[in-house]
């Protein structure tokens, strides 16, 4: 690459550019043969990746994804498990299984501290404290998973 | 705008109505750019299920529009996901793992074999980096504006240009066959 325009192609092929920028862009390609295979093949990658087939979401996924409040939010809970000590995950887990199904899908479902910390992403390494700081987020979770468990039940 | 806040307030509620209001509104252009992201559907479906928790937990405040803040979170998430993979396989540099894989050109299908050796979009987007892949599916599959992803990304407009243009690059010298 020796041209200093390419930049400049990009933008164009991308319509990023102003009019009077277009024509300026159209006449040093007509001049520069880089620049003219350039935009040939941003032109060709364009029209390749446009025919690929596009991805349909399956209607059993989009079901899935509507009923997914409270699965979704215990997947985020085992997640977090995972990245915890056995004995962390033990408590947090505990909670989960004897949490009860909710009947008719409508809750009081209130939004708590570990549900905000579970989907903060964070990678696990820089999440973690250290062992007791996951014992005391397990069971700040754990408590409030029996919190919305009798509040289910009411 | 309004509308967006209000909904997502309604979902952090625990509104189920709301919350199926807002998957029919937005998962299906979530998915598209979850697969492309991920290259196979079911983390694309973990992908999108963790960005609408993050309403759940009302982590909404309206800065930007309901849209551009879940494809903000899914593509953090997806970058997360496959940073770790990522540095597994490739050295990262200092410029923060933007490495893309060495250009080693793809064949053609009139090379290989009299095969039908269709290329797909997560073949090609294999051979990026997270940040080159996010910037390819955003511009190339949805058709975002730079401006559009930089809010979409939360980097300056400069450095989605110039992952866009490097990203082009390695596809370019990989695919070289493909494109004329
Ligand atoms: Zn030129």
């Amino acid at each position: 690459m020796t041209c200093e325009r390419t930049h400049e192609i990009h933008r164009y092929h991308d319509g990023e550019l102003s009019p009077t920028e277009r024509s300026a862009v159209e006449s040093h390609v007509t001049a520069c043969a880089e620049c003219r295979r350039l935009l040939a093949e941003l032109r060709g990658l364009s029209l390749l990746i446009s025919r690929m087939p596009r991805t349909v979401l399956p209607e059993v996924v989009l079901r899935r994804l509507s009923e997914c409040r409270h699965a979704a939010t215990d997947r985020a809970v085992l997640r977090i498990a995972g990245w915890m000590t056995a004995a962390a995950a033990a408590v947090l887990i505990g909670a989960l299984l004897i949490r009860q199904p909710v009947v008719g899908g409508e809750t009081n479902h209130r939004p708590s501290v570990w549900e905000t910390v579970a989907v903060t992403p964070t990678p696990p390494s820089e999440a973690a404290d250290g062992p007791n700081s996951e014992l005391v987020l397990a069971q700040w979770m754990a408590d409030d998973l029996s919190w919305q468990s009798s509040g289910d039940l009411r | 705008m309004a509308d967006d806040i209000e909904l997502a307030r309604l979902i952090a509620r625990g509104d189920a109505a709301a919350f199926r209001v807002l998957v029919d509104r937005e998962a299906r252009y979530l998915y598209g750019i979850a697969h492309a992201l991920a290259g196979n559907a079911a983390e694309a479906e973990d992908l999108v299920q963790e960005t609408f928790v993050a309403v759940l937990a009302g982590r909404f405040r309206g800065e930007s529009s309901l849209r551009t803040w879940l494809v903000q979170i899914l593509v953090r998430r997806a970058g997360m996901l496959r940073r770790s993979a990522w540095r597994r396989r490739v050295r990262t540099s200092l410029d923060g793992g933007q490495t893309d894989h060495p250009a080693t050109e793809v064949a053609t299908p009139s090379q290989t074999l009299g095969t039908e050796a269709r290329l797909d979009l997560a073949t090609m987007l294999e051979c990026l980096s997270p940040e080159h892949r996010a910037v390819i599916v955003l511009r190339e599959v949805e058709g975002l504006t730079y401006e559009e992803m930089a809010e979409a990304l939360g980097v300056p407009r400069g450095t989605i240009e110039s992952r866009l243009h490097r990203a082009r690059e390695a596809m370019r010298k990989r695919f070289r066959g493909y494109l004329q």
